[in-house]
């Protein structure tokens, strides 16, 4: 082995010592112990590549950043199920999805016309769940919805704005557009608020310092209205973090 | 999904992911997403992975394929990076010498040939072999070792000229007078 071809191998060595019991290196290390200049040469590469890998890892990602990855990972995945109601689903869903696919070509997502407002929330918390953005920064939220044109916050209730940001989500639906933005409590917990852009569909709603509220399926709920949009808090039935506690001052 | 795998897993390979993913991107909100996609990819589809100590190359694989699926989908251009970014990343410790390092590297990364961009990264993260660099990268071995060779080379070039700004240029030679 001549000192060029030691040279093309050591340079794939990592400097913090790992490929040290890799026989791939062991002829060129062997030969950079016994040739001067080749050692020279190594030690002076090794002593760069140390320099390089300690500054690259000197950089500390966002400090919440693994937190809400955890969250968002935990709220989201499903125990994995049998396969056969799966394949029975996806039979039905192919049927289905023609169906919708035509249904929803000029509304976008249906959604029932007679339903209350407590209803399209809980509707699309159950069978439209998704993220479009995984963010906890609320400007790149904003940002992302206002891109699709989905209505945006603007108030908030006091102590919601002290919860992580999960993401969020905007649909064009047969009710108008609406966006989601999704909130993660301490310990885990979701709290959903939905933005419908219209709330002169939604009569009687109160304004945001006197929210109504009210339980639908398995959410509790607070409802009101501002700027001419209307707004659902959620949390499930079951979570600590009533949408009344977000109010309390 | 398996909640105290996943845990440590992202325990594990966030930061290294998430600096790789800066190396590549040279942006911070791309450089936050791309880790993201790769740990949501895993829990959706990593139960699939028999093989669990191959868990570290999949969530590389992921979030490279992710970064270069993005850079088709908005054809990004070299100018896109986040200068401000950079000049606002934290770094361990309060030494501001660190910061700069890191910083300073970043930079040289950005200024290197983009094909050597993703193996130099990967080397320099020291937590992959040559081989999983191959893996994960999808190229053979000894591309793997020529792009990280030739890689260094334009990484040491660049530093040297930023440590010697006149190093390179061409300094005019001063009119002599008088004849």
């Amino acid at each position: 082995m001549n000192n060029e071809y030691a040279k093309a191998i050591l340079g794939s060595y990592r400097s913090n010592g790992q490929d040290a019991e890799d026989p791939f290196f062991a002829e060129a290390l062997r030969q950079a112990r016994l040739d001067p200049s080749l050692k020279k040469w190594f030690q002076e590469e090794q002593d760069f590549d140390a320099g390089i890998a300690r500054a690259l890892q000197s950089i500390t990602p966002p400090a919440d950043a693994k937190a809400l990855i955890i969250a968002t990972a935990s709220s989201t995945t499903r125990k994995r199920r049998p396969w056969w109601p799966l394949a029975l689903a996806a039979s039905l869903l192919v049927v289905a999805s023609v169906a919708f696919s035509l249904k929803s070509r000029s509304t976008g997502l249906a959604l029932p016309a007679e339903a209350t407002l407590a209803q399209l929330a809980t509707n699309l918390s159950e069978h439209h769940a998704s993220m479009g953005l995984m963010s906890s920064d609320l400007g790149r939220v904003r940002q992302w919805i206002a891109n699709r044109g989905g209505p945006l916050p603007d108030t908030l209730p006091p102590k919601l704005a002290d919860l992580m940001i999960l993401g969020c989500e905007t649909w064009d639906t047969s009710r108008g557009k609406v966006s989601l933005v999704c909130f993660v409590g301490d310990q885990k917990q979701m709290v959903h608020l939905y933005i419908f852009e219209n709330a002169a569909q939604h009569p009687g709603l109160p304004a945001i310092d006197h929210p109504q509220l009210s339980t639908e399926g398995n959410w509790s709920l607070a409802l009101w209205q501002n700027h001419g949009h209307a707004y659902v808090l959620g949390s499930p039935l079951d979570s600590d973090l009533s949408p009344e506690s977000f109010f309390q001052s | 999904m398996d909640a105290p795998l996943f845990q440590r897993l992202v325990d594990t390979w966030y930061d290294p992911l998430y600096r790789f993913a800066l190396s590549l991107s040279h942006n911070g909100d791309e450089a936050m997403d791309l880790p993201q996609q790769s740990f949501a990819r895993w829990a959706e589809k990593g139960h699939g992975l028999r093989d669990r100590s191959k868990a570290k190359a999949w969530l590389f694989t992921v979030l490279y394929r992710e970064f270069l699926k993005n850079i088709r989908h908005n054809r990004r251009e070299s100018t896109s990076s986040d200068q401000s970014f950079f000049e606002s990343i934290p770094a361990e410790g309060p030494t501001a010498a660190k910061a700069a390092e890191g910083q300073e590297v970043l930079k040289a990364l950005q200024k290197i040939d983009p094909v050597f961009c993703a193996p130099l990264s990967l080397f320099y993260l020291e937590s992959h072999s040559y081989l999983e660099i191959a893996e994960i990268l999808d190229v053979p071995i000894g591309t793997v070792m020529s792009r990280i060779s030739r890689g260094k080379k334009q990484l040491r070039a660049y530093l040297t000229r930023q440590s010697n700004p006149r190093l390179g240029q061409v300094i005019p030679i001063k009119k002599s007078s008088g004849h």
